[in-house]
């Protein structure tokens, strides 16, 4: 499934710039590398220690 | 200038799957948050998550820390006026408590799939239960 966005020219030309310079098939690609540059991030994962879900669950909602 | 853009593969994590990621609860939400994947949250689980963290007595520099990693690897979504007045039927169809209402209904009209640790979604279409 695709969509369509609006970009300037402007934005296009370095668009055009990164695809080439990039080498990459498409202008979807260099946005995909742009978003994945932008968010790459060192890991998180167990920055809090241990915990299970039970506890995780416990008290998040006042439903709960 | 228009361009073409896949849409797929977006995922909207809640506030237990993200607490399962920074617990080290469950290595299955790390693969969809250390991906490419587009990632969405609902503005109520920044709510959910620091409060929680307060709670479990985290420091206040620790949980600046998480905020700020929710909010950049992932499109933090406001609850609209046409989420909350589709979350009411969803919410009495399903049987589902309020807060888990509007993030299912933050996923499904952003057309993601709501990935959470919370068992109240089990039998719910396009969610992802990790356990």
């Amino acid at each position: 499934m695709v969509t369509t966005i609006q970009v300037t020219e402007e934005v296009l030309d370095y668009l055009k710039h990164f695809r080439d310079r990039a080498s990459a098939e498409s202008y979807n690609e260099v946005i995909k590398k742009m978003i994945k540059q932008i968010s790459k991030q060192d890991s998180m994962y167990g920055y809090l220690g241990k915990k299970s879900m039970k506890g995780i669950l416990k008290g998040l909602r006042d439903a709960e | 200038m228009k361009l073409k853009i896949p849409t797929k593969d977006k995922y909207l994590l809640d506030s237990s799957a993200w607490l399962a990621y920074f617990y080290g609860e469950n290595k299955q939400v790390a693969d969809y948050i250390e991906s490419e994947l587009i990632l969405l949250s609902s503005s109520i689980s920044l709510l959910e998550v620091k409060r929680k963290l307060k709670v479990d007595k985290i420091s206040v520099e620790r949980i600046a820390k998480v905020v700020q990693f929710m909010s950049q690897r992932s499109i933090v979504l406001d609850v609209t006026q046409e989420i909350s007045e589709q979350a009411s039927d969803i919410s009495l169809e399903n049987d589902l408590p309020v807060v888990d209402s509007i993030m299912y209904t933050t996923a499904t009209v952003n057309k993601s799939i709501l990935v959470t640790g919370d068992p109240h979604y089990k039998d719910i279409k396009n969610t992802v239960v990790i356990s």
